[in-house]
């Protein structure tokens, strides 16, 4: 690719792409356009939302979704793990007894002293992503992590078990999950921002926290609406001396303050382009246009972009 | 917008001068921390004690106001800052920011009976384990603040930050959790008197609770539930300390006459859910809810394709001519230019007609009885007192 820096990510053959970002960043159409694009290739993908109250996924391909993976369109299955379903899926693979497997799920203590046990819900759900990463149903599985902080406490929690657990079945998964994630050829975790300064601010931030943690390895960056650079230098000229006449008609007058304000954001981008080419580097940074239309019609867009990186 | 959004900006100004207690809530990325900043500065200007607490300030906000280190205590915000922007607040603004670790370590020294007690539980891992993961500890400790907030009598007004939606429910619910968590019934239930040489909890050698423990000790580990265990022991004598600062809260959050909620959202279609969703969660718990925050809303709205132009052309005959007068050129030698400005400019009312759908959306959801408040996407990025007060202006009208 001879393109302008940042104009793609190298993906390399991960299996595990976690996608992590801000509520407003575009993450699910993101999530969504990735698993489009691979799908596009021949890759049968599973989209994987964490607990979501109200999951996204029925926005872009209609129907519900639930713990279980299902079919949502063709070679894209997904599912919205919560807590319990992936309690279940850890307790059978740790107890290979159905009976007592129900036994200890439908207990009231084991119920309320697993979902107040710190760690436990974020481990339980991480060991239920690393059981995907070895499903051979899918080639890739994409998580859609939780917009908030929360996405950082599931990446830590299996490194803090292994402080704080010496052994024990909690500590062997613990130490599964994380020599499985922070594997670059398997798991990656890719940042969906905007080009906002202090967006840029707090990816960087995170970055370096997920760096710290070694887990899971860092794939990249998305900058999503990334404002189009329409104009050259001359045009910027002519906009200029246009805004600074007094009665032009209406249409001109909105057109020409739209375009400035574009440019304007297309400063504080490709500042913000440039800060990440600096942490990231060339090729881990993949630039995505502002896109209008329904939820569907955006990743749709995306997928699109994105094939074309693949 | 028009009766609407004066309504809204009448419903947010009443908040202000009447109100003991204002929560912005919304999705992440959406201007929540600076419409709370916004609102804390139009209170002080109204003569109020305010303080702002938010959970995770961009820094550059903090800096403008001065808070270089923005912490766990609480900081006034010098008047100093407002000199210049042609206001004078005549009460006091004050700001912090919520350190969970910090305020989990204070509320166990102040409830904690014994300097022993509290030695053990700071020292016990689980106990560093809940302050730095557990989510959900978060909001015990925004609502713990609160409480110590709200009965310090300091202040007039409460302006609170949330962290982003889910877990602005879970605050919601964090005094249920609370109880939940520290249930007396499973704490006897780990602390059953302990039998041969191991340690509390973990040798419950009759009755039923032998199969579960020996079951979650095969599943979960022995050293993880005697760290529980003794988690247990060392809170025990804290829980009713706990267990009534949560219920004190959950009441104030749910009085109308002392609390109002305000949902922060931008028009975006998933930012959108998430306020339809948390309105419902709201209206659901019979919390004081109903008044939302349209951030960043789309200014072109609305315009008309030109009359005297091609298909889909913003910019007529008429429009095209003027520019090139207006810039001395020749028509032909500004085609290109005239076209990528027009394509520019369709492209800007297409996304800011989507904005103004949503909105519309959102209005006939929430119908008669709720109040939106639409705020228009600024050119700049707000981290400065001047432009708190211009969000001000369309918060809380002129």
């Amino acid at each position: 690719m001879s393109e302008a820096p940042g104009s793609a990510i190298r993906f390399g053959n991960r299996r595990v792409f976690f996608l992590s970002g801000k509520g407003g960043t575009g993450k699910t159409a993101i999530s969504v356009g990735v698993a489009r694009a691979l799908a596009r290739r021949g890759k049968r993908v599973l989209i994987v939302e964490i607990d979501a109250p109200r999951p996204n996924l029925p926005n872009y391909f209609g129907g519900q979704i639930d713990a279980q993976p299902r079919k949502l369109g063709k070679r894209i299955d997904g599912c919205n793990i919560d807590f319990y379903s992936a309690l279940r899926a850890y307790v059978e693979s740790v107890v290979p007894v159905k009976r007592i497997v129900g036994l200890i799920l439908k207990n009231r203590v084991v119920k309320i002293f697993l979902t107040a046990t710190p760690g436990a819900r974020e481990l339980v759900l991480m060991s239920r992503i690393w059981e995907f990463s070895w499903d051979p149903r899918w080639d890739h599985i994409i998580v859609d992590l939780p917009a908030s902080g929360h996405a950082m406490a599931l990446m830590r929690t299996p490194s803090l078990a292994k402080k704080t657990f010496a052994r024990g079945p909690l500590r062997k998964r613990a130490d599964e999950v994380m020599d499985r994630f922070r594997d670059p050829a398997v798991a990656g975790l890719f940042f969906c921002a905007l080009p906002g300064e202090m967006p840029i601010n707090e990816t960087l931030e995170t970055r370096e926290q997920l760096v710290e943690l070694g887990m899971p390895s860092v794939g990249g960056v998305f900058l999503n609406q990334y404002p189009d650079e329409s104009f050259s230098e001359e045009e910027q000229g002519l906009l200029d001396d246009l805004a600074a006449m007094d009665e032009a008609p209406r249409a001109v007058d909105a057109a020409v303050e739209a375009a400035i304000e574009t440019r304007r954001k297309q400063v504080i981008a490709s500042h913000g382009l440039d800060r990440l080419l600096d942490a990231f580097g060339d090729g881990y940074v993949g630039r995505l246009p502002v896109l209008p239309g329904t939820h569907s019609q955006v990743a749709d867009a995306i997928s699109l972009i994105i094939t074309e990186w693949l | 917008m028009g009766e609407g959004q004066r309504e809204a900006q009448a419903a947010l100004i009443q908040a202000v001068r009447e109100r003991k207690l204002v929560v912005c809530v919304g999705s992440g990325g959406v201007g929540k921390t600076t419409t709370a900043a916004s609102i804390g500065i139009r209170a002080a200007i109204e003569g109020r004690r305010v303080i702002v607490v938010t959970i995770d300030p961009a820094k550059r906000l903090a800096n403008s106001l001065g808070l270089e280190a923005l912490g766990n205590d609480e900081r006034e915000i010098d008047p100093a800052r407002f000199a210049g922007h042609g206001v004078e607040p005549k009460g006091a603004l004050f700001a912090m920011m919520l350190d969970t670790r910090a305020t989990f370590d204070e509320v166990i020294r102040k409830v904690a009976p014994d300097d022993e007690t509290r030695d053990r539980v700071l020292g016990n891992r689980i106990y560093t384990h809940i302050s730095d993961t557990l989510s959900a500890s978060h909001d015990y400790m925004a609502s713990e603040k609160l409480y110590d907030l709200y009965t310090s009598g300091k202040y007039d007004l409460i302006v609170l930050d949330t962290p982003p939606m889910k877990n602005a429910i879970d605050f919601l619910e964090a005094g249920g959790q609370l109880a939940r968590f520290l249930d007396d019934s499973i704490i006897s239930w780990f602390l059953q008197p302990h039998e041969g040489g191991r340690r509390v909890g973990a040798s419950l050698i009759s009755g039923t609770g032998t199969l579960v423990y020996r079951l979650l000790g095969r599943v979960f580990g022995n050293d993880f539930l005697d760290e529980i265990a003794e988690f247990f022991l060392a809170t025990k004598d804290l829980l009713e300390g706990f267990r009534e600062r949560a219920e004190f809260v959950s009441e104030l959050l749910h009085d109308r006459t002392k609390t109002r909620f305000v949902v922060v959202c931008t028009p975006r279609a998933v930012s959108m859910d998430e306020a339809r969703y948390f309105h419902r969660q709201l209206a659901e718990r019979d919390m004081p809810g109903g008044l939302f925050i349209v951030n960043q809303a789309g200014r072109y709205a609305g315009h008309a394709a030109a009359a005297d132009g091609g298909p889909g052309e913003y910019l007529g005959a008429a429009d095209r001519a003027w520019i090139a007068q207006a810039l001395g050129r020749d028509a032909g030698a500004l085609r290109s230019f005239i076209g990528r400005l027009d394509q520019h400019f369709e492209r800007s009312v297409a996304l800011d007609n989507d904005d103004a759908r949503s909105v519309e959306g959102l209005r006939s959801f929430v119908g008669s009885g709720a109040k939106v408040c639409v705020v228009p996407r600024l050119t700049t990025e707000v981290y400065d007192v001047g432009g708190l007060l211009t969000i001000g202006g369309h918060v809380f009208g002129e």
